[in-house]
């Protein structure tokens, strides 16, 4: 039986080598999260593990090779594997991301930046709308990390995401360290991206490190890695987050220079402190 | 009786008719398994600014008729009883 | 379809055909700050691109990496990530090409084996990633009295000039890399058994079988085939190695009133 995913709940991304601490851990986190293509083939032993980890922790399936924005038609091939991930294991959320990655022929394994146009905006809505009936349930769409725009942008990024949920019925993934990111290297102000997205749509969240460069100019250019500790100020962020969406599922994603599991779960264990404190001024809030 | 049976049971039986040391050479090799399949996103090697070497504008290294990348892993102990280069190697099996 | 979207989607196209050449200017259309370096940004999705690949590469081809180093390793695989990029997103599939690419790089010649160790390896990830079964076979509708081979597991053949599986073997941390004294052809045989993908040595004869077993040969027409791709050889040796090892299997005949 799949188990459900609290609005408290603090999951991590997880990696194989993690495999025997997690089946372990006395103490499990809230949710985990894998990659649907890393589970697209037919059997084997990264099927076997997740099996079994199924049934210790509610699970959170993430698309990264959907290209919802990309110039091409939508992969029926692909959106069919996605649909047997998610028939296999029943997960309690399903994600993809706003934006493309290569085109018919040569998938680039990166998540290009989208062109905020209307004709985009029916577009990526349409495919949206199309994964959801194959899936039969909705999914939550991830803002990116950027770090070029389109000249041919005429929407604001977080007013796309709004309308692209209103469109579709998505929800919405804010990933708070994308959105910092973002912010620093287009020079936007992440406060009013917040305030721009609907509570009730946002259905997880996203912490992750980054690596702070400049470029050639000295211009600030942060890298989005998942090679390092949350940074502070996206922990001041995702408290932000918190304050205006009160409790949502939330998932530390580390991808380069993995720490054993105890520290990872460390770093799980301080956002979920995080939100049970949201939960409980939402709580006082209320009375 | 099932197929997997059958196989068990014939497999037996042709035990007890090999000769000593006809057993065909089969050393079996277990390494460990760590070909989980990777999907990526947000990574990023060029972390450390200018003057680094980045992946994403590298060429091999050609100059002229000569390749100037050499393999230089364990192929060095390794090496062919004609030697590294050799031509007369290099003709692949149908 | 509209005219913007077609513009879009052209625009898309110039910036990914960009992303993997590094001799092409930026693309037309994007933007960063004032002040920023623009070039330098689009130079992360760049290598955001070429790493990853490259990256993906090295956890499929270990051993290929180990014999060549990792210089030369990255250099060969940012060639094919450009020439022969992946078609889909589920990057196990990533190299499937690779061993013919290693067999006509020009700097890989002086290691003329480099291809055969690299069709170890994408043997070995395809069996990882397989059906944990195999697809049960339709019963055939005369099968007649006779003892057929079929198959048993997912197997592969990698069939090589050069002690392959010794050096696949000293290259994925099974036994220290040594000078090797004899380079007799060696043959590989790689089969999944629950969590493991073994790769086991076998000669022609056995190769054969596995042959024959996947067109579910009599066993008799199975022992020809051996005997003739290894002259003087044991077939029921040979055979019986390929039970044991779970490669093969052999199917009893049909009985009327039994089969159930």
């Amino acid at each position: 039986m799949p188990l459900p995913i609290q609005p408290t709940a603090a999951g991590v991304a997880f990696k194989p080598e993690h495999g025997a601490d997690a089946l372990a851990d006395p103490r499990p986190c809230g949710f985990l999260e894998v990659h649907a293509e890393n589970y697209m083939g037919a059997g084997g032993p990264p099927h076997a593990l997740l099996e079994r980890l199924a049934e210790r922790y509610p699970l959170s399936v993430h698309g990264v090779g959907l290209s919802l924005a990309g110039p091409d038609r939508l992969s029926r091939s692909h959106l069919a594997r996605l649909s047997a991930v998610c028939r296999r294991y029943a997960p309690a959320l399903v994600s993809e991301h706003l934006a493309w990655s290569g085109i018919a022929g040569a998938h680039l394994a990166d998540l290009l930046p989208t062109p905020y146009t209307r004709p985009m905006l029916r577009r990526v809505a349409d495919r949206v709308d199309a994964v959801q009936q194959a899936l039969g349930r909705a999914i939550l769409i991830e803002n990116p990390a950027s770090y070029v725009a389109w000249e041919t942008s005429r929407i604001d990024e977080a007013e796309f995401l709004s309308e692209l949920a209103r469109r579709s019925g998505c929800g919405l993934l804010l990933d708070v360290n994308n959105l910092h990111v973002s912010a620093v290297n287009l020079g936007l102000a992440p406060g009013p991206y917040l305030d721009r997205l609907d509570p009730a749509r946002v259905g997880e969240i996203h912490l992750a490190g980054h690596a702070a460069t400049q470029d050639e100019r000295g211009h600030p250019l942060l890298l989005d890695t998942h090679g390092a500790p949350v940074d502070a100020a996206v922990w001041r962020l995702y408290r932000a987050a918190l304050d205006r969406f009160g409790p949502v599922p939330t998932l530390l994603e580390r991808d380069r220079d993995v720490p054993p599991w105890a520290e990872l779960r460390r770093e799980v264990d301080r956002a979920a402190g995080m939100l049970e404190d949201a939960a409980r001024r939402r709580l006082g809030r209320a009375a | 009786m099932n197929r997997r049976n059958v196989a068990l049971a014939l497999a037996g039986s042709f035990a007890g008719m090999l000769a000593a040391g006809a057993l065909p050479a089969a050393a079996q090799s277990d390494a460990k398994e760590k070909c989980y399949g990777v999907s990526l996103k947000g990574q990023n090697d060029c972390a450390a600014g200018p003057g680094t070497t980045c992946a994403g504008t590298s060429k091999v290294d050609y100059q002229g008729n000569a390749w100037k990348l050499v393999p230089k892993g364990t192929c060095v102990t390794m090496q062919t009883p004609h030697g590294p280069g050799s031509l007369k190697e290099i003709k692949r099996p149908a | 379809m509209n005219r913007p979207r077609a513009t879009a989607a052209a625009a898309q196209r110039t910036f990914a055909a960009a992303l993997v050449d590094p001799d092409a200017a930026l693309p037309p259309g994007i933007a960063a700050p004032t002040g920023a370096d623009l070039a330098r940004r689009f130079a992360v999705h760049r290598n955001n691109v070429l790493s990853g690949l490259v990256e993906a590469l090295g956890q499929r081809f270990p051993a290929v990496a180990a014999i060549v180093g990792d210089p030369f390793f990255a250099a060969a695989a940012t060639e094919y990530a450009r020439i022969l990029p992946p078609l889909h997103p589920v990057l196990a599939d990533f190299g499937d090409r690779f061993p013919e690419f290693l067999a006509a790089f020009p700097p890989a010649a002086g290691v003329p084996y480099l291809a055969d160790v690299a069709r170890i390896e994408v043997a070995r990830t395809r069996l990882f990633h397989g059906a944990d079964a195999l697809a049960p076979e339709p019963v055939p509708a005369a099968a007649g009295a006779v003892m057929r081979v079929v198959p048993a597991a997912d197997v592969a053949i990698v069939r090589s000039r050069y002690p392959v599986v010794t050096i696949w073997e000293m290259n994925a941390g099974l036994r220290p890399p040594a000078a090797i004294a004899d380079w007799s052809p060696e043959w590989a045989m790689l089969l999944r058994r629950q969590e493991r993908v073994p790769v086991l040595r076998v000669g022609p004869a056995a190769a054969a079988l596995v042959q024959a077993s996947r067109r579910r040969r009599s066993l008799a027409a199975a022992f020809a085939a051996a005997l003739a791709a290894e002259p003087g050889c044991d077939p029921v040796a040979a055979l019986t190695t390929l039970i044991e090892a779970g490669a093969v299997a052999v199917d009893a005949p049909f009985q009327p009133g039994r089969n159930q």
